[in-house]
């Protein structure tokens, strides 16, 4: 974190001006404009593929997953409305949904029994969001991360790895041999909790 | 202020399940029964949840993603096809259309699906490459042959569903373009629990009814 404030202020013009730009991309692209599409690309492959990577944790699946996702991105931006999100939100958003769809196929759902619990994913949720996380979010979405910090860190953890590793309800129960009930409960209060915390943002 | 705990946080929690998909359901489809405002929350959570993308490290793919993400959109938007050239590019050097093969492949079903949206999947094997997208409003699906290794017999698609014996589509050009109607009765198939594949097979006037050998490459079908 910066201790000056007109550093402070720089970085979110920056920020500002970096998503206005993808904004417009995704725009443009919705008017079938390929060389946008192209920038959209550019600007978000790395940022999408590590999400797909992280979910489904091959890299060759992980480009299939990219690749779907960036079809569908090109079929869907004419939904994109930067007033109700921020760009690169909206389009990890597919993303991950993307991965969740692979993940879920039978072909999927095999490789899911063979993955280890997630010590990363359990770590993060102990020590909470580092600042740099902090920083390359947009200020709405560290919102979120400061009210998932401020969640029993089982409970976070629970639902960071239903989030990256696409479990349902059962799985997790399984995985962390809690009963349904109890994982569903432990779970559903953490999202009051979540939505409490995040107002009406 | 809503009370949290009441029906409104009820509402929350059920839209905040749906964008992490707690539950075991296959796909992305928005909430039946045209509840907007279900759909409208689950999108929100969805976009809430994206700030863990921060968690993730950024990895650039390499650019053969790309070289496949336009050739895939680039198939897609091709201008309408003439169907008699088209539907003539099914079928490889040598081979030609019986009737039993034109009535499998290429009979013209009106689109009459309320489904929307469109299907894609990329068919990779060792030296194969094929890429596939299906719209469901048309019934079409377009496939590109990007790569199809030197050997002999021509490539055979299929459509492997959960369940069920493998179903040719038919075949394709070793390279190039290709289009067909999806049968009426396969559409329902064409989701995220079945994959396309490919066989090496000798050419045939119809497709074959099982493979002779195991797929050369296969992929996903991934709804859009």
């Amino acid at each position: 974190m910066s201790s000056e404030p007109s550093q402070a202020v720089a970085a979110a013009d920056d920020r500002n001006r970096a998503r206005n730009r993808l904004a417009d991309a995704i725009e443009a692209a919705a008017r079938r404009d390929r060389k946008a599409f192209r920038d959209v690309y550019r600007l978000t492959a790395a940022k999408l593929f590590g999400v797909c990577l992280r979910i489904c944790g091959d890299r060759a699946r992980a480009e299939d997953i990219l690749q779907s996702a960036y079809i569908k991105i090109w079929e869907k931006a004419g939904s994109f409305d930067r007033n109700r999100a921020s760009p690169i939100s909206w389009l990890t958003a597919i993303a991950r949904n993307c991965a969740i769809d692979a993940h879920r196929s039978s072909d999927g759902r095999a490789r899911l029994r063979l993955v280890p619990i997630d010590k990363m994913v359990l770590a993060a949720a102990d020590n909470g969001p580092s600042p740099d996380d902090l920083l390359v979010v947009a200020e709405e979405d560290a919102r979120l991360a400061a009210c998932l910090a401020g969640l029993e860190p089982r409970s976070a953890a629970f639902i960071r790895a239903a989030y990256f590793e696409g479990l349902t309800y059962a799985e997790l129960a399984a995985r962390e041999a809690l009963p349904l009930g109890t994982m569903k409960s432990i779970i559903r209060r953490a999202l009051l909790r979540l939505r409490s915390c995040l107002g009406d943002a | 202020m809503p009370d949290p705990n009441g029906q409104n946080g009820e509402d929350a929690v059920r839209a905040a399940e749906r964008a992490l998909r707690l539950d075991d359901e296959d796909r992305t489809e928005p909430p039946r029964g045209g509840d907007e405002a279900l759909a409208a929350e689950i999108a929100r959570w969805e976009v809430r949840f994206a700030a863990f993308a921060a968690l993730a490290p950024d990895v650039p793919p390499p650019a053969r993603v790309w070289d496949r993400i336009e050739a895939a959109i680039d198939a897609g938007d091709a201008a309408p096809p003439q169907p008699n050239r088209r539907r003539r590019a099914w079928l490889v050097g040598g081979v030609i259309a019986a009737a039993a093969a034109c009535l499998l492949l290429f009979v013209t079903i009106p689109a009459t699906s309320p489904r929307t949206g469109v299907a894609v999947a990329t068919i990779a094997g060792a030296d194969t490459r094929v890429l596939a997208r299906y719209d469901r409003r048309t019934g079409r699906m377009r496939v590109d042959v990007q790569a199809f290794g030197a050997g002999r017999g021509v490539p055979e698609l299929w459509l492997l569903a959960p369940g069920r014996e493998p179903v040719s589509l038919g075949q394709l050009p070793s390279r190039g373009p290709a289009e067909m109607d999806m049968p009426r009765h396969l559409r329902p198939l064409i989701d995220g629990s079945a994959r396309l594949a490919i066989t090496r097979e000798a050419p045939s006037p119809t497709p074959h009814r099982v493979p002779s050998g195991d797929p050369i490459a296969q992929g996903r079908i991934i709804a859009a």
